[in-house]
C-alpha cells in the first residue's frame, strides 16, 4: 500500500464520517412530525426511517453521477482535493449544528469540494455551468415548491375531511403518515446517500481505481447506505432521549400534508439528478403546511435563519475546503498533510460535540409541529 | 439572456420537477383525504344508507388504488434509473 492508497483509505473514511453525521443530523427532519402527531412510536420511527434510508441508497445513481461528473473537472480532481472539500462540508455542518442552524449537507459538501477545487487548480477546473444548473437553482426551487405543494395539500386535505368528526380523521392521517413518513425516509435515503457515494466514486476515479466513465461500484453503495441508515438510527435515539419533549405538536393532516409534499419533491428532483438539500426541502414543507392553516403558525426568525444558512453554505463551506486544501498541502504532496488534518478533524469534532452536549442541544423549530 | 439561462439551467428538466412534484403531492393528499371521507360516511351510513355507504366505500377504494398506484409509480421510476 503506497501513500496515494492511505490517502484514499482516509478520503473513504471521511467521506463515510460524512455519511453518517448526515444521516444523524437529518433524522429530526424525517420522522420528527411522525413522532410529534404520534402516528408511530418513536422506536418503530426511528428505526423504519434507518431501514428505508438504507433501501433507498440503492435505488437511484443520478444524483451520484451529478456530484462526479458534473460539478467540478473529473480529470484535475486528486484525492487531497475530495479529502479537503469533505472536511470543509464537516467542518462546516459542525458550526451550523452547534449554532442551530439548519444547514444542508448536502450544499456544504458541494461547496467544500467546490472551494478545495479552487484553491487547487483555480476557476477553470469548477463546472460553473453545472453548479448553477444542478446546484444553484434547484437549491432555490426546492424549498419554495415544497412550501407550495405542501400548502396546497394541507388546503385540499381540510377541504375534503373539514365536516367529519376530528377523532376519526386524526386516526386516518395518523395511518397516512406511517406511510409518508417512510416515503419520506426513502426519498432522504435515495438523495443523501448518492452524495456521499458521488464523492468516494470522485476519489477512485482521482486514485486510478476507476474510469473516468465507470458506474459506482456496489461496495461504495453499500458502505453509504449502512453509514446513513446507521447515522439516522443513532442520531434517532438521541432525539428520543434528549429532545422528544420539545416537539410540537402539530395536527396529524398537516403531519401527512408535509411528509407526502417533501417526499415527492426531492423524488422527483433526485429523478433528474438534482443534489437538493432534504433538510431545506422538508422545512419547506413544513413551514407550506403550517402557514396554509395559520400563517403566525410559522416561526418566522426561525425561517429567517434558514434563508441566512441557506445563503451562506455554499460559499462558507467552500471558503473551508479551500483553507483546508491550504493547510495540507504545507505538508508537502505526501501523506502527512491529511493524516495531520485527519487528526485535529477528529480532534475539533469531539471538542464540539463535548461543548454542544454540555450546553443542550440548539433549537432549530421551524414551525409549529416540527422539531429540531 | 434567456440563451444563457437555458444554457446553464435546463428548463424543461426543472419545469418537469416542478410539476410532477406538485401532482404528486397534491393528488396523494387529495386521493388519501377521499379514503379518510369515504371510510368514516361510509361506516356512518352503514345501515340506515347501504346504497349511500357503498359509494363512500367506492370512493374509498379509489382513493386508496390511486395513493398506492402513485407510490408505485414513484418507486418504479426511481428505479429505473
Amino acid at each position: 500500500m503506497d501513500g496515494a492508497d492511505v490517502i484514499l483509505g482516509i478520503v473513504v473514511a471521511t467521506a463515510l464520517a460524512f455519511d453518517f453525521t448526515n444521516g444523524f443530523h437529518d433524522t429530526a427532519n424525517v420522522v420528527a412530525t411522525t413522532i410529534s402527531t404520534r402516528a408511530l412510536p418513536p422506536r418503530v420511527a426511528v428505526t423504519l426511517a434507518a431501514l428505508l434510508n438504507f433501501v433507498g441508497a440503492f435505488l437511484s445513481l443520478a444524483v451520484a453521477a451529478t456530484i462526479a461528473k458534473d460539478i467540478v473537472d473529473q480529470q484535475l480532481v486528486t484525492t487531497t482535493i475530495v479529502f479537503a472539500g469533505l472536511v470543509g462540508a464537516i467542518v462546516w455542518n459542525l458550526v451550523t449544528w452547534y449554532f442551530g442552524l439548519p444547514s444542508s449537507s448536502s450544499h456544504a459538501l458541494v461547496g467544500g469540494v467546490v472551494g478545495a477545487m479552487l484553491a487547487a487548480h483555480g476557476t477553470s477546473a469548477v463546472h460553473f455551468d453545472g453548479l448553477a444548473g444542478k446546484v444553484l437553482v434547484p437549491a432555490v426551487i426546492a424549498p419554495v415548491l415544497a412550501f407550495a405543494v405542501a400548502g396546497i395539500g394541507i388546503v385540499v386535505c381540510y377541504r375534503v375531511v373539514g365536516r367529519l368528526a376530528p377523532g376519526p380523521v386524526s386516526r386516518g392521517y395518523r395511518l397516512g403518515q406511517v406511510l409518508s413518513g417512510q416515503m419520506l425516509a426513502l426519498a432522504h435515503g435515495t438523495n443523501d446517500a448518492q452524495k456521499t457515494m458521488g464523492v468516494i466514486t470522485l476519489a477512485l476515479i482521482a486514485n486510478g481505481n476507476l474510469a473516468p466513465d465507470a458506474t459506482v461500484p456496489t461496495w461504495v453503495v453499500v458502505s453509504a447506505a449502512t453509514a446513513i441508515a446507521l447515522g439516522t438510527w443513532l442520531g434517532g435515539w438521541r432525539i428520543i432521549k434528549t429532545m422528544g419533549s420539545r416537539i410540537i405538536k402539530m395536527d396529524p393532516a398537516q403531519g401527512f400534508a408535509a411528509q407526502g409534499s417533501g417526499a415527492a419533491v426531492i423524488l422527483a428532483a433526485t429523478h433528474f439528478g438534482y443534489p437538493l438539500s432534504t433538510t431545506h426541502t422538508i422545512s419547506g414543507a413544513v413551514m407550506g403546511a403550517g402557514a396554509a392553516k395559520r400563517l403566525s403558525a410559522v416561526r418566522w426568525g426561525v425561517a429567517g435563519n434558514i434563508v441566512v444558512a441557506w445563503v451562506l453554505t455554499l460559499p462558507a463551506a467552500a471558503l473551508v475546503g479551500g483553507v483546508v486544501y491550504g493547510v495540507t498541502r504545507l505538508f508537502g504532496g505526501g501523506v502527512a498533510g491529511p493524516i495531520v488534518v485527519a487528526a485535529a478533524g477528529v480532534a475539533f469534532v469531539v471538542w464540539v460535540f463535548v461543548r454542544r452536549l454540555q450546553q443542550g442541544a440548539a433549537i432549530t423549530t421551524t414551525a409549529e409541529g416540527t422539531s429540531a | 439572456m434567456t440563451a444563457l439561462a437555458t444554457k446553464i439551467v435546463d428548463l424543461g428538466q426543472l419545469v418537469q420537477v416542478v410539476y410532477v412534484a406538485l401532482i404528486a403531492g397534491v393528488v396523494v393528499s387529495l386521493a388519501f383525504s377521499l379514503v379518510i371521507r369515504g371510510s368514516v360516511r361510509a361506516g356512518e351510513r352503514g345501515r340506515e344508507r347501504p346504497i349511500a355507504a357503498g359509494l363512500h366505500g367506492l370512493m374509498a377504494v379509489l382513493g386508496l388504488l390511486v395513493v398506492v398506484a402513485a407510490i408505485a409509480f414513484g418507486v418504479s421510476t426511481m428505479l429505473s434509473k
